[in-house]
């Protein structure tokens, strides 16, 4: 009877110590996912899934259409030869195309098109994917790159990120700070 | 005012700075080789180089072109013997001939880049619009000029 | 033949009348006035100092260069070396030495039949050969005769070659250049003795094109590219809506920005004129044109225009064509094909240079109809036609029919004379495409009665059309009202090349708020579609290859069945393809060219990849091989044009009006191809508009047999497909 009952609490201990475990990961699952919830909305924005493809060529518009006049990814995400993104985006908006500087394509390991929060988050974080930044790295860069700030002031009559910038810039900080949990 | 050099040539104009490079060239300097076929960077019949990469002229701002080397098809070689210029002569590419400065501008980018292109890489670099249709030669004598140029020993 | 410009003929009369009540009447108010300005270098109608005129044709120059003059607008399509070669194939003069001339607007350079100076309907080598023939001719035996006055020779004794006329027995010549002066006091001859086709050099031969070099180094000089001194350049915006009118425009702004001379209001629009085109565009941009709709531009609606298609299709009015032969028993097989509004899109926007003063009008334009345009300016201005120039620039970036119409020249005229200086007016690539006269959309409904094993015994034919022909030939009005067609319309379904023993043809003309007019395959392009297509489906209904089909059908023609077993074999026809890969035929006798295409695409979900086009074309005689082939070659990359977009319109706006909308083949979309000519005795047949006639159906045919779907009306977008 007392070694049953013995047996009995260490399984209860394990039993409770388990779910309690569970129980943690799921909530840091729910916290992952509130934080980084924010960040996924702006990632997947046309605005920047337009040019984080998967795809060999960039995407236009709202609905994402395959970007007009053939443009292609070219081997250096940088345009085919003689039609270069430079050959008509420049680095700042004019009166008919977007621009900022060093406009190309993100490299096709930052193609976030088709991923779930989770999996875009994970291929964030990567640093064999994300060209070697730790997450320091990473919220430095969304936060000042120009070409992500572009996204909020894209021109014309473009759709800019439905999030105020300062709020993006606080959202990334406050992932940082719970340890860059992901869903 | 902006410092432009075109063809080798440094220029000064007098224009707005967001007047595009297209009617500069065609109008301030008088180089009226250069097309305007539609104004919004679709056609390439605009096309000129920036330091040896095309650029659609019609869409480009004057004042990103400033301190860059301008080319346009007048200054793609002395005597329009350009390699690519003596293939398309060759090969009798031009029909309307309008689209075709732009056409050539863009080969002459593509071979820097790629001087035996592959057929992908053809099809890739040459967007540019013809109406009467003579992109079978244009791919044709855009083959024959790099192996042209492959051969030639200078 | 009197004369189409002769004030006395009958035809000429209704010609002017029906042209005034069309073109005439065109008003613009003066907001501004600006500098006079003076104008120097003339145009090309006496020859230079120094020069001497043997006929309209040939010129010896002080250079000693045999210059010759072009009477047809160069397109493209290479009629500035070909014709000129024919003469001087025929003359013997030295071909590296000739020089061209560009033909002002005079009787000696019209159309022989016709009377009229025009460059279309792939006719200007059927029509000028003999033109080009006689006065070579004429010419050599000039420079022969005075020759053998200096000699005191025979003309028998005579040769001409490279530019010399020599005398065979005792091998003495002279240089054209030196008998110039006394030729030119010689009689022309009415009735030149032609040479041996053996002696011919030049024709059928390829030869270097003389448009070529200037194309290539950037110098050629366009519509666009034309200036005079003391020139304008003038922008316009006309009304987004087609039939809209317009109520009010604020220029506030765009007269005080820099350079502008002048703001005008146009019928339906504004022209901003100023020193510079991108001052005056810039201007423009800033002006707001306040509209309200009308009835008709409520009606340039493409929904609104297939609404009505649909009802005439059920209920008609049909005018009745053409009614032959026997329609017996039941209807076996009836399907409806459909084309869509097409642009023109010539890659060099309308535009045109104009000096117009209380005196005279000079333009200098990119036009392929001169007549018509001297004819739209004489009612516009109110002015003589000795007063009036029409002067065509010797380089033209594209025409397909465009270029006849006398809008842009006429715009020109009286923006020109509004302002008091010469002006080139220049379109953007939106009013291009905005103010176009499309080709028409239309809708054709093809019924067959069959015999017993599947093939066409009677075929009825009704076609909804707008009209092609009205804005470029207005006194066809008579033909519109009276009999309630346009034989424009009609090409290809008048005639079949097929023989089927009862034939039926009926035609509803709708009356559109869209312009319309010629553009490149005219009425065949549409109603070949829908024929080739239609004989596709009954071989397919009858389980029987379209190719042996169209042998049967075309057992009485030795020169179509030439064509097609030459395309037979040049296309592989009979190889087998793997899945998804099939070929598709199609055949025309269109322009006086029996022409046999055959598509060989790949079909994968939704995108079509043409991989291999085949043309067999009988033109009679090709007179130029590299030109004849690089006219089929274009065309079949027109023809995909035509196969991957539309116009389309709403409450007036034209939904396609730049290239991001109105698409054009990539390089990288278009087919290896296989290009033969047969030779015939047939008359010579035009080559610039036939393989666009055929791409279509024979690409359609490939892709039911690739795929099993049939698509009875193009662009491929309907229908969920893309080129690949």
């Amino acid at each position: 009877m007392r070694e049953a009952t013995r047996w009995l609490r260490a399984l209860l201990l394990v039993g409770t110590w388990t779910c309690t475990g569970l129980a943690s990961a799921g909530n840091a699952k729910a916290a992952g996912s509130a934080a980084f919830d924010p960040i996924y909305r702006v990632l997947t924005h046309p605005r920047c899934l337009n040019c984080h493809t998967s795809t060999g060529f960039p995407r236009q518009g709202d609905e994402r259409r395959p970007h007009d006049y053939r443009v292609a990814r070219g081997t250096d995400d940088h345009g085919a030869a003689a039609m270069r993104c430079t050959a008509c985006h420049g680095t700042s908006n004019n009166g008919l195309f977007p621009g900022a500087p060093r406009w190309s394509l993100a490299p096709l390991s930052m193609a976030w098109e088709n991923l779930g929060p989770g999996q875009l988050c994970q291929r964030l974080k990567d640093r064999r994917q994300n060209g070697q930044r730790s997450v320091t790295q990473l919220v430095e860069h969304m936060s000042n790159d120009p070409l992500v700030s572009w996204a909020w002031a894209p021109g014309a009559q473009r759709q800019p990120i439905d999030m105020p910038k300062d709020d993006f810039v606080r959202a990334l900080q406050a992932w940082a700070v719970e340890g860059a949990p992901c869903p | 005012m902006f410092a432009l050099n075109v063809n080798g040539v440094n220029r000064s104009v007098d224009v707005p700075d967001d007047i595009p490079l297209l009617w500069v060239i065609r109008e301030e300097l008088g180089l009226t080789g250069t097309k305007f076929g539609c104004g919004v960077a679709a056609c390439g019949a605009c096309t000129v180089h920036l330091d040896g990469e095309a650029v659609r002229s019609c869409a480009y701002p004057v004042s990103a072109a400033t301190g860059h080397q301008i080319t346009t098809i007048e200054g793609l070689s002395p005597n329009a013997d350009h390699a690519l210029q003596r293939a398309w002569v060759e090969h009798q590419v031009p029909q309307c001939g309008y689209c075709q400065s732009g056409m050539l501008m863009s080969a002459a980018a593509l071979l820097r880049a790629h001087p035996r292109p592959t057929d992908a890489q053809i099809d890739q670099a040459m967007t540019n619009i013809c109406r009467c249709g003579t992109h079978p030669r244009v791919k044709a004598a855009i083959k024959r000029a790099a192996q042209a140029m492959g051969t030639h020993r200078a | 033949m009197p004369s189409l410009s002769d004030p006395a003929n009958p035809k000429r009369r209704r010609l002017v009348q029906a042209s005034a009540a069309l073109w005439g009447g065109m008003l613009v108010g003066v907001e501004m006035s600006a500098n006079a300005a003076r104008l120097v270098g003339a145009a090309q109608t006496k020859p230079d100092a120094g020069a001497v005129e043997l006929t309209a044709w040939v010129r010896i120059t002080p250079e000693r260069e045999v210059a010759l003059v072009v009477s047809q607008a160069e397109l493209g399509q290479g009629i500035s070396t070909t014709l000129p070669a024919i003469l001087a194939d025929e003359l013997g003069a030295d071909w590296a030495d000739v020089r061209l001339l560009t033909a002002p607007l005079r009787q000696e350079y019209r159309h022989p039949k016709y009377q009229w100076m025009f460059t279309g309907n792939s006719e200007s080598i059927q029509s000028f050969y003999d033109v080009m023939r006689n006065m070579g001719a004429a010419a050599r035996e000039m420079l022969t005769l005075a020759a053998c006055q200096t000699w005191r020779a025979d003309v028998a004794d005579c040769r001409t070659e490279n530019s010399y006329v020599r005398h065979v027995p005792t091998e003495r010549r002279i240089h054209f250049a030196d008998l110039a002066g006394a030729a030119a006091l010689l009689p022309v001859p009415q009735a030149p003795i032609l040479r041996p086709a053996a002696e011919l050099r030049l024709i059928g031969r390829p030869l270097p094109r003389v448009d070529v070099p200037d194309k290539v180094s950037g110098r050629a000089v366009f519509g666009i590219d034309f200036a005079v001194p003391g020139m304008l350049v003038a922008a316009v915006r006309t009304v987004p809506a087609i039939g809209a009118q317009v109520t009010s425009f604020d220029a506030t702004a765009a007269k005080a920005m820099p350079g502008v001379r002048a703001v005008l209001p146009l019928p339906n629009g504004v022209a901003v004129v100023a020193q510079r085109y991108w001052q005056a565009a810039r201007a423009l941009a800033t002006i707001r044109i306040d509209f309200a709709q009308t009835e008709a531009s409520r009606s340039a609606d493409s929904a609104v225009i297939e609404a009505g298609y649909a009802r005439v299709m059920n209920d008609g009015p049909w005018a009745p064509v053409l009614a032959e032969g026997v329609f017996a028993g039941k209807p076996a097989f009836e399907a409806i094909y459909a084309s869509p509004f097409a642009a023109h899109a010539t890659m060099e926007p309308m535009n045109c240079v104009a000096s117009v003063t209380a005196e005279r009008c000079e333009v200098w334009a990119p036009t392929q109809g001169q007549d018509l345009a001297a004819l739209a300016l004489q009612y516009a201005l109110g002015m003589a036609p000795e007063r009036i120039s029409v002067n065509r620039t010797p380089y033209i970036g594209g025409g397909f029919g465009r270029r006849l119409l006398p809008d842009f020249v006429v715009q020109a005229a009286l923006i020109s004379k509004a302002v008091g200086a010469p002006v080139k007016l220049m379109w953007d690539r939106e009013e291009d495409m905005r103010r176009d006269f499309y080709r028409p959309a239309s809708a054709l409904r093809l019924v067959a009665h069959t015999d017993g094993h599947g093939l066409p015994t009677a075929v009825l034919a009704q076609l909804i059309s707008p009209t092609i022909l009205l804005p470029v030939f207005p006194p066809i009005q008579k033909t519109l009202d009276e009999k309630g067609f346009d034989p424009s319309a009609l090409e290809g379904l008048l005639e079949l090349p097929y023989k089927v023993a009862g034939r039926r043809v009926e035609f509803h003309l709708p009356k559109l708020s869209v312009p319309t007019s010629v553009m490149r395959t005219t009425g065949y392009g549409p109603n070949l579609f829908a024929l080739e297509s239609f004989i596709d489906e009954l071989a397919h209904r009858a389980h029987r290859d379209p190719l042996a089909m169209r042998r049967q059908l075309l057992a009485h023609d030795p020169h179509a069945l030439h064509v097609l077993d030459r395309l037979a074999v040049l296309s592989r026809w009979a190889q087998p393809l793997t899945k998804g890969y099939a070929r598709g035929l199609a055949f025309a006798n269109a322009f006086g060219t029996l022409i046999g295409m055959v598509a060989e695409v790949h079909v994968k979900a939704s995108t079509v990849r043409v991989m291999r086009v085949t043309a067999v074309a009988d033109s009679g005689q090709v007179l130029d091989p590299g030109i004849a082939r690089a006219g089929i070659e274009g065309g079949i990359v027109f023809g995909m044009a035509y196969c991957k977009s539309e116009v389309r319109f709403e409450q007036g706006r034209v939904l396609q009006d730049n290239f991001s909308t109105y698409v054009m083949p990539y390089l990288a979309e278009c087919p290896e191809m296989v290009i033969e000519f047969v030779s015939s005795e047939r008359t010579l047949g035009g080559v610039g508009e036939v393989s666009p006639v055929t791409l279509p159906p024979a690409l359609a045919n490939a892709v039911f047999r690739a795929s099993g779907q049939r698509v009875r009306s193009m662009p491929l977008s309907r229908h969920g497909l893309s080129f690949a």
